[in-house]
């Protein structure tokens, strides 16, 4: 039989079950696993190996069965759930996973499992201690019978992303159009085609809102890998960490889901490395030994705001007002003025690092500018709470849907262009006689602060616009400073339909996506976070 | 005519003849008048919106090293699994299908894979996928 058409389905499921595994070993380790987590993990082992069986994978095949066979040993009681289990399991996820993506990109690497699976077959639990649960103390829920978790699971079907892609593409088009029969009909006069037009629009309405739904997917989605970076960091640097989440089920747009794997994964990692302190330091400070780490993911109208809360060291914004003056990151008038939230942000400066030792994990505390740059991209924005001794807060406020989002449109000499709402701190119009210069930079005051003044048209490579008395600019913040942009007028908000770039033009350093408004003009929406 | 594998598309660009494979190319149409793209180097005359994507239009003469294509022309619209972009050229001949295995040895240019011997002459395969790659190094500098 041709099994050729059954491939994609099992890469698919088949990471689905390993990203649930390394998700359940976790929390096993922790001691905070049920029985039913237990035979989750034994029935994730069972389906793959006969999913590969079925596929003529035998080498997967065989590794599953082994991992399956141990976590057997574990549920007959033979063996406790300990640190050496989930150590052994977890490489076997890894191994797994390898070679599915060996598999899947038709490589013909032989990967040893002998030695794992050796291992896996004589493994003995070492005695009882710290944070090893026996079998018998495993939470039990009431029904703890072996079943197939998809007995009385709701009917679905797989859908292909680029399917959900383009149907949110042509929903985007024919609201497009439909703003185009309004201007017609206003232009006919014509009563009958408004009517129909204002059906249309009620029915696109419901159309829209329904595919933004289909969407959106849980959090949960990529929320599996997240425990396991904070326990292997924290085994690694000798650390003790208790991993939290709460919010799993909150639901957002799967294109935002995929970007905030990074820059959450890197918030961890800091919070891990450098925000917690040793035991010995914590113990000292009357904290229990163990550092807390939450992830929590809620919904604000038609906001998801994700937030990773630590009780470690916290931030002095003091202190790092001063690192950043004496470092020429910014003038001392401009530190003195600061807030303690914009001192907090003056860690996402490139280059900007205060962590008191250079690990080698987090690097030197680089790339926090890199996390906000894509929660920018995404259409979303962070801010950082923090209290020195107590902890820090970081928290992501992201957009439902990146498909369509608020912007500002600008008119420039040549062409009008977009800028997301988020990226823009306040507009306004400046007399000319308030400009002075320093140099070649032209700079004006706001709110005590100086503010160097760029021309939009330059750095878009367009050529000079109007000259009249009053400027018409916008403040926003690029690589760390505040500025402000200069434009020829503003056109006004709008909610705006994005469409990728793709290929070539999302190569373009600045652009961010490109929309086509009511009247059927094509506008770029700038990556302000990249503009320079 | 029936569009097979071996069907192309031919066009001229500055007097030389250049084709595609069929399969690449969604459509041929007039030139409408582009939107200016931002920092855009001179092989890119801008983009427009095709049927719903954003596609850049690219003045193949411009990259080849000729002079810029004299207008009106002709837009090679791509296929959107192939990029989201239009080719601006002189105009087009036609489809062509390959007489014989092979081709000459491709000339001593990054953006022509060989030479084509067809139904309609001889005519230069355009190296699409370094062409893409010319214009995404050009846009991340």
């Amino acid at each position: 039989m041709d099994m050729s058409p059954y491939r994609n389905l099992f890469f698919s499921e088949s990471r689905e079950h390993l990203r649930a595994f390394s998700e359940l070993i976790v929390k096993m380790e922790q001691g905070v696993g049920s029985r039913e987590d237990l035979y989750a993990l034994f029935r994730s082992a069972h389906s793959l190996k006969g999913m590969a069986a079925s596929m003529g994978y035998g080498g997967i095949a065989e590794l599953s069965h082994s991992l399956e066979d141990l976590l057997d040993r574990v549920r007959k009681e033979e063996l406790i759930f300990d640190t050496g289990i989930a150590d052994l399991l977890l490489e076997g996820t890894d191994l797994l996973e390898a070679m599915i993506a060996d598999v899947s990109a038709e490589l013909q690497t032989a990967r040893n499992i002998d030695d794992l699976v050796q291992r896996l077959a004589t493994y003995q639990s070492v005695p009882s201690g710290p944070g090893v649960k026996s079998p018998a103390s495993y939470s039990q829920s009431p029904a703890i019978e072996e079943r197939e978790s998809h007995d009385d699971a709701p009917q679905t079907v797989r859908v292909r992303t680029e399917v959900l892609d383009n149907l949110i593409n042509i929903t985007g088009e024919l609201i497009t159009n439909k703003h185009r029969l309004l201007t017609v009909g206003k232009e006919l006069e014509s009563t009958s085609l408004d009517e129909a037009t204002v059906e249309l629009s009620r029915l696109l309405r419901d159309l829209h809102s329904e595919i933004v739904l289909v969407r959106l997917i849980p959090f949960a989605a990529v929320a599996d890998r997240f425990p396991r970076v904070v326990r292997d960091l924290a085994k690694k640097i000798g650390k003790e960490v208790v991993f939290e989440m709460e919010g799993a089920e909150i639901e957002l747009d799967r294109g935002i889901l995929e970007g905030l794997v990074d820059p959450i994964v890197h918030i961890l990692r800091n919070a891990v490395d450098h925000a917690l302190e040793v035991p010995a330091d914590r113990n000292a400070c009357g904290k229990p030994s163990q550092g807390r780490i939450k992830l929590v993911v809620s919904r604000e109208k038609d906001q998801v705001v994700v937030a990773v809360v630590d009780d470690g060291r916290g931030m002095d914004p003091e202190r790092l007002v001063s690192h950043a003056v004496e470092n020429g990151f910014i003038g001392p008038e401009a530190g003195r003025l600061m807030t303690p939230g914009e001192a907090f942000m003056l860690i996402c400066l490139p280059g900007f690092s205060t962590a008191r030792e250079v690990g080698a994990v987090s690097g030197r505390g680089v790339g926090m500018d890199a996390v906000r740059s894509t929660i920018q991209t995404l259409g979303g924005n962070m801010t950082i709470e923090s209290e020195p001794g107590k902890g820090s807060r970081f928290i992501l406020r992201l957009p439902l849907t990146i498909a369509i989002i608020n912007v500002l449109l600008v008119r420039l000499s040549l062409i009008a262009v977009a800028i997301p709402v988020t990226n823009v701190q306040r507009t306004l119009e400046l007399k000319r006689s308030l400009i002075y210069m320093r140099g070649k930079q032209a700079l004006f005051d706001l709110e005590g602060e100086q503010l160097p003044l760029l021309s939009l048209n330059r750095i878009l490579g367009f050529p000079h616009g109007g000259a009249g008395e009053l400027l018409p600019l916008f403040v926003c913040e690029l690589k760390g400073r505040r500025v402000g942009l200069v434009v020829d007028s503003f056109i006004g908000q709008q909610e705006i339909f994005v469409k990728p770039l793709g290929r070539p033009l999302a190569s373009m350093k600045g652009l961010g996506g490109g929309a086509v408004l009511g009247n059927g003009e094509v506008v770029f929406i700038l990556d302000v976070a990249n503009l320079l | 005519m029936r569009v097979t594998s071996r069907g192309f598309i031919v066009f001229a660009v500055k007097g030389e003849r250049y084709g595609l494979p069929l399969q690449v190319v969604a459509e041929v149409r007039e030139p409408s008048r582009p939107v200016p793209v931002p920092r855009a180097p001179e092989f890119l005359c801008g983009a427009m919106n095709s049927h719903g994507r954003l596609v850049a239009i690219l003045d193949l003469a411009s990259l080849l090293g000729c002079r810029k294509t004299t207008p009106p022309g002709t837009f090679l619209v791509l296929d959107h699994s192939t990029a989201n972009l239009a080719l601006w050229v002189d105009g087009v001949e036609g489809f062509a299908t390959e007489e014989g295995e092979g081709g000459a040895d491709p000339p001593d240019n990054d953006f022509i894979t060989r030479v084509v011997q067809s139904d309609r002459g001889a005519f230069k395969m355009l190296a699409l996928d370094n062409v893409l790659k010319k214009m995404e190094e050009v846009f991340k500098q």
